[in-house]
This record gives structure tokens, C-alpha cells and sequence, in this order.
């Protein structure tokens, strides 16, 4: 008896260890799956103005996908239908879209399918310019995003080109080149293909003139290859030059350097950094950016020329980097880079994440891209600083000019306007599509996000857009960048002298805007077509389409 | 009966004190005392499954140098222009001799079994 009643307390003690064991201590780590909501026969009934949350419908798909995507993720698709799928959609942009109370609420029914439907899914608000207020409203298979953001780098010759005119007579240039790649290689003491160099043909076929699919696809594959190790014989008219030449490129596997090349311009009143900053996508583009301050701060820079002109912008973080890395702490201290601003049902949450949505400092030290994470940056600490900018300039390098007026920085816009896009989003899959829909305004340390119609020189005689003190020069191919003879450059060292702007040139200086200024920058994506463009099938989709409408034949 | 009542209580106490997170001498931010091959496979199996994504990869930072380590964000895509992904920081700590890396944000924290710790001077 005495040996059952120990029996019995040993046991009771052990149940009430394990129950207060399990009670009190946390658990480990691992998120929890999302549950999935099963399908409910009224769940697609449609009444205008209401909305079930979204969650009821995600990943209810006409087509499930089973296995894993290319980055090792499960699908978590299950049986529903196109109406489902259409569902998602309107309850989804109710729930995150910048302008959802400006969106009409249509029965999904009634529309064919999800991209019809979703294309109704937007304001359809114009800004005072009179463009569209949403230009930024497209989807694309997550296959293609998942491939694109997962490729090592695309095969290239390392030079950037301009279609100055895209339709016979055709007229390309090469506006910029990446060290250290083919195109940059010196060939006869000089660049392979320079700034300003005009292609002629391509392994023997007229670029200008040619017209017959056949010559089409002859340029296509050398000016655009597919791989690497392919030789391609270019002819070319150097900016200057008289008489044509030829060189032979190989393709290689590249990524663009973000800072494609700086320098420390000794003038009689100070030293004037350069940087020729051409993306904030990689994470490279911190440790650039890093080093070059580093290196003008060392060398005692006291003002600096900042040449976004090519810059159609990424990631935020590193832009808010750059933003300290010009003002210095005791103008950036406590202030406010930027902040999100959701549609109003958000509140003071994130939609999307459901974090709080907490204002985003001038971050003092890396966020850890590609510098050490808490590494304190370098600074300039300068209260004015020189933007050089074109209708390429986007994005985050808008939110450059922004965060810094935000604080008082002065700020001297010099080139043209920028394109206009204070939105972002979060791309988003469902059911095989990935589908971008605006979510937020980025606004600065005054709350201020309007510039949808781009930030322009103060001189420039447009209504449109938000006036920056500076000028309007147009790009100049005519000169290598970084040279001080180069149209922006000299515009930007001539207005820090005298506060002036320069006279526009009466030369001959071949000038993108000037000969172009109702050409796209870079050629429309058109199947086929030979009287117009040639294909870039491997183009940013803001080099080619600023308006944000997709090519013919993408989804 | 009583007897037995607070024995009970009292080993049930201990129990729960010993089972929880004891704080001992040792325990804080720690550092690898070796990144090699093995323990660098252990760290981003770890991070790959607190992050919910089969494929990682590291900032820039070494583990026997310095107790904080970034998961980079996927690479963009090419049409975001204002993404406002960072990098997710973890940081290694010791407990109870045993060796963990912590999401800084959520302070959820995961074992690195197999990975030895030393605590980092501070």
C-alpha cells in the first residue's frame, strides 16, 4: 500500500512538471504554415462594396501547381476556380491598393479572366500633367519573375545604348559602357565603343536601314545576345568622327556596377566629387557607395556632383545610406528619410506585412547588404549637393532628392525631369501570376510625396512637376561622363561658381532630348515589326517603358 | 497529505525553473569558435529554415568575429525600383552552453546543433 501511494505521488509530481513545463517555457522558432480556408459556396457571391479579406481566397487556383518554385519554396496552391483567382484580386487591392476608394467594384463574374479583371483594378485619376496618376499597374508569370531575379547575370558586350531614333533610319548610341567589359576594353587607344558611338551594322547587316526579318534577326542576336562567348563585329561612327570603324566584341555574363566610375575634381574653390551612380538594385551598390565616400572624405571633398542621369532606382535602404552619406549626422539626426504612406483603412499599419509602419531614418550605419551590418558610414556633411538627372532618373534616386529636401539640404537639379514614380509596391503571386498593384507613397521628413509628374529643373519652361532650383541641360553624348566638358558635368560646375545657368550650347553637340524628345529612350519591345523598333528582350522594364505598359505579347 | 501537497509543490517549482531558459554566467551574444565548411552548412540550414526559404545567403559577416549575421532579402526583381527590402538580422547568443541564433526582430530563436560557441567579449 505504502509502495502504491509512492507510485502515485512520483506520478502526480511528474503530470504537474510537465504540464507547467510546456506552460511556461517559449517554444523554438519556425513560422506556421498558412492556413488554408476552405472553399465555402457563398464565398464568391458578389455584392458591390463588400469584401471578404482576401486570405479567403488566396491561392484558390483554376490551375494548381504542385512541387516547388526554382527557389526551393513549396506551392501552396489548392483546387478553386478563375472566379476565385478574380476574387482574390478585388478583395486584395481593396485591402492594399494606394487608391482603393477609386477603384470601381465590378462583379469579378462578368469579367473573362484575371488579367482582364485585373486591369480594371486601378484609379483611373490623371495628374495635372494630364498622364495617368496609376502608370505602374501590370503582372507578368512568377515564373518569369523568379528566373529574372534569380539569374547571375545576363550576357552582354557591357554597353548601354540610347535609340535616339528607333524607326528607319534607325539611330543607336552607346550612352554608357561597365568597366572592365568588353565594351569598355581599349582597343587602338581607344574604347571599343565609347559614349556617343553610333552602330552602323552588326556582322555586316545595315542597322539603319535594314527592313527584311531575315536582317532583323541578324541584329537582334548580336546587339542582344542570349549567352555568352558570342563574337559580334560592329561598325561604328565614333561622336566626331568622320569615318566608320569595326570591332569585334565577345559577350560575357555582366552585371552592372553601380558605381560606374567616380573622381575628385580639383577646382580653384574646393574639391567637387563625382559619382556616376547607375543602380541601387544589387546589394553591391552599398559597399560602392561605401568606398567612394570614403575615399572623397579622405580627400577632403567639399561638394559633390551626383549622376543619377541613368538611375531608375532599388533598393530604398541603401538610398536612405547615400542620403546620410551626404548630409552628416547633425542634419540627418532624428529626421525622417521616409515613410510609407498606405491608403487610409491601413491606419498606422503596414497592410501588406501587417508590421507597424514606422517612419525610416537616415540610416547612420550599413544595414548589412554588402557592408557589414552596425558599420558606421562615411559622411560629407555638405548642405547642398548637385543631382544630375533625365527621364531615366527614377524611383529610389527620386527618393534621394526627396529625403534630402525633406531636411533642408539644398538640392540642385540639373539635366531633365525625372520620371515621377513616389510609389512603390510589393509583388505579389498568386495562382501563378505575379501581380503589381501600387501600395504606398513614399513621402519625406515634411510629408511630402507629390512629385508623380518628376522633379524639373526650376529654369525649365513645363508647369508640370516639382521645381528644384538648377537646370535644364539636355544629355549630352557627345563627351565621355565624368569629363567636365560633358553638357551636365559643366552645367553642374558652372551654376556652383556662379549660381548661374549656362547659355544653351549653339553647337552641334548630338543630345538625346534634343533630337528625341517624343522617341522612347530605349526601343519598344515590337514582334517582328521590321519598320520599327528593334526587340530588347532582355531591357529593365523602366529603360523601356516609363509609362509602365508592358510589351506586346508579355502577359 | 499536507506533507505530500507541498512536496509536490515544491519539486513542481523547481521543475519549471529548471525546465525554463535558466540564466547563467555564460549566457549572451556568443561567437562561433570556428567557421568552417561544416559549421557554415550548420548556420545557413538553421537560417534557410527560420526564414522559411529554402535558398539564403549571408551579408557579409563572420560568425567567430562578430555575433551578428544578416540573411540577405531575395534578389529584386527588375521592376522594383523603390523596394524597400533589408536584410534580416539575426544575432548568436549562448544558453545554457548551447549555441543559438535569435531573429532580432521577433526574438525567435533556433538551435545550431553541432556549432560550437564561445561568448563574445562585449
Amino acid at each position: 500500500m505504502r509502495g502504491q501511494k509512492s507510485h502515485q505521488f512520483f506520478l502526480s509530481i511528474l503530470s504537474l512538471c510537465l504540464v507547467f513545463t510546456l506552460t511556461s517555457c517559449g517554444g523554438g522558432g519556425g513560422s506556421s504554415s498558412p492556413s488554408v480556408n476552405p472553399p465555402v459556396s457563398n464565398d464568391t457571391d458578389w455584392t458591390s462594396g463588400v469584401f471578404k479579406a482576401a486570405s479567403v481566397f488566396k491561392n484558390h487556383c483554376e490551375t494548381v501547381r504542385t512541387g516547388s518554385d526554382i527557389e526551393g519554396k513549396p506551392y501552396t496552391d489548392v483546387a478553386g476556380s478563375s472566379l476565385y483567382e478574380k476574387h482574390w484580386l478585388r478583395s486584395w487591392t481593396h485591402e492594399t491598393y494606394l487608391w482603393n476608394t477609386e477603384v470601381a467594384d465590378t462583379n469579378p463574374a462578368n469579367s473573362t479572366d484575371r488579367l482582364t479583371y485585373f486591369s480594371t483594378l486601378r484609379t483611373l485619376a490623371k495628374t495635372s500633367s494630364g498622364k495617368d496618376k496609376d502608370s505602374f499597374h501590370f503582372s507578368q508569370p512568377t515564373t518569369d519573375y523568379l528566373a529574372q531575379r534569380n539569374s547571375a547575370g545576363s550576357a552582354s558586350y557591357g554597353m548601354e545604348l540610347v535609340a535616339v531614333s528607333n524607326t528607319v533610319p534607325r539611330d543607336y548610341r552607346v550612352t554608357y559602357t561597365e568597366p572592365n567589359s568588353p565594351a569598355a576594353q581599349i582597343v587602338a587607344g581607344q574604347e571599343a565603343l565609347g559614349r556617343g558611338a553610333k552602330i552602323l551594322s552588326v556582322n555586316g547587316v545595315d542597322l539603319v536601314n535594314a527592313t527584311s526579318s531575315q536582317d532583323i534577326d541578324v541584329l537582334n542576336n548580336g546587339l542582344f545576345p542570349e549567352n555568352a562567348g558570342v563574337s559580334t563585329i560592329f561598325e561604328v561612327l565614333d561622336a566626331g568622327a568622320s569615318t566608320s570603324r569595326k570591332v569585334t566584341l565577345v559577350s560575357q555574363n555582366l552585371s552592372t556596377k553601380p558605381v560606374n566610375r567616380s573622381k575628385v575634381i580639383d577646382t580653384g574653390s574646393g574639391k567637387v566629387g563625382y559619382i556616376l551612380f547607375n543602380t541601387f538594385s544589387p546589394y553591391s551598390s552599398e559597399r560602392d557607395l561605401y568606398d567612394t565616400i570614403s575615399d572623397f572624405q579622405s580627400k577632403n571633398v567639399s561638394d559633390l556632383v551626383l549622376d543619377l542621369r541613368y538611375n531608375g532606382g532599388g533598393l530604398l535602404a541603401v538610398a536612405s545610406e547615400l542620403g546620410y552619406m551626404i548630409a552628416g549626422a547633425s542634419q540627418s539626426n532624428g529626421k525622417t528619410f521616409q515613410q510609407l504612406r498606405f491608403n487610409a483603412a491601413a491606419g498606422n499599419k503596414n497592410p501588406i506585412t501587417g508590421d507597424a509602419n514606422d517612419p525610416v531614418p537616415f540610416y547612420s550605419s550599413a544595414v548589412g547588404f554588402s557592408v557589414t551590418s552596425g558599420t558606421s558610414l562615411p559622411s560629407l556633411n555638405l548642405r547642398k549637393v548637385y543631382i544630375l538627372t533625365t527621364d531615366e532618373t527614377c524611383s529610389a534616386s527620386e527618393a534621394v532628392l526627396n529625403g534630402l529636401r525633406g531636411i533642408g539640404v539644398e538640392v540642385v537639379q540639373i539635366g531633365g525631369r525625372t520620371c515621377g514614380k513616389p510609389y512603390g509596391f510589393y509583388p505579389t503571386d498568386n495562382c501563378g501570376v505575379t501581380y503589381y498593384t501600387i501600395q504606398f507613397q513614399i513621402v519625406n521628413n515634411l510629408s511630402f510625396g507629390d512629385y508623380a509628374d518628376g522633379f524639373i529643373p526650376a529654369n525649365s519652361s513645363s508647369s508640370f512637376g516639382v521645381k528644384v532650383p538648377g537646370c535644364s541641360v539636355a544629355d549630352d553624348l557627345s563627351k565621355p561622363l565624368g569629363d567636365t566638358n560633358e553638357a551636365l558635368l559643366a552645367a553642374a560646375l558652372s551654376y556652383r561658381s556662379s549660381g548661374v545657368c549656362p547659355t544653351p550650347p549653339v553647337s552641334t553637340a548630338l543630345s538625346k532630348q534634343a533630337i528625341a524628345s517624343n522617341t522612347p529612350s530605349i526601343a519598344y519591345f515590337t514582334p517582328h515589326d521590321p519598320a520599327t523598333a528593334l526587340p530588347l528582350p532582355n531591357e529593365p522594364i523602366m529603360k523601356s517603358n516609363l509609362d509602365m505598359t508592358m510589351p506586346t505579347g508579355a502577359l | 497529505m499536507q506533507r505530500h501537497g507541498l512536496t509536490t509543490l515544491a519539486l513542481t517549482i523547481a521543475c519549471t525553473l529548471s525546465a525554463c531558459q535558466t540564466i547563467t554566467a555564460h549566457d549572451g551574444p556568443a561567437l562561433f569558435v570556428q567557421y568552417d565548411t561544416q559549421s557554415a552548412r550548420i548556420l545557413k540550414t538553421t537560417l534557410s529554415t527560420a526564414m522559411n526559404r529554402a535558398n539564403i545567403d549571408l551579408g557579409p559577416s563572420d560568425p567567430s568575429q562578430s555575433y551578428k549575421i544578416t540573411v540577405l532579402p531575395p534578389p529584386l526583381g527588375e521592376h522594383e525600383t523603390n523596394s524597400v527590402a533589408t536584410p534580416t538580422q539575426f544575432e548568436i547568443i549562448l544558453r545554457e552552453g548551447h549555441c543559438f541564433v535569435v531573429n532580432s526582430k521577433t526574438q525567435q530563436s533556433y538551435a545550431l546543433k553541432g556549432v560550437n560557441c564561445r561568448p563574445a567579449m562585449q
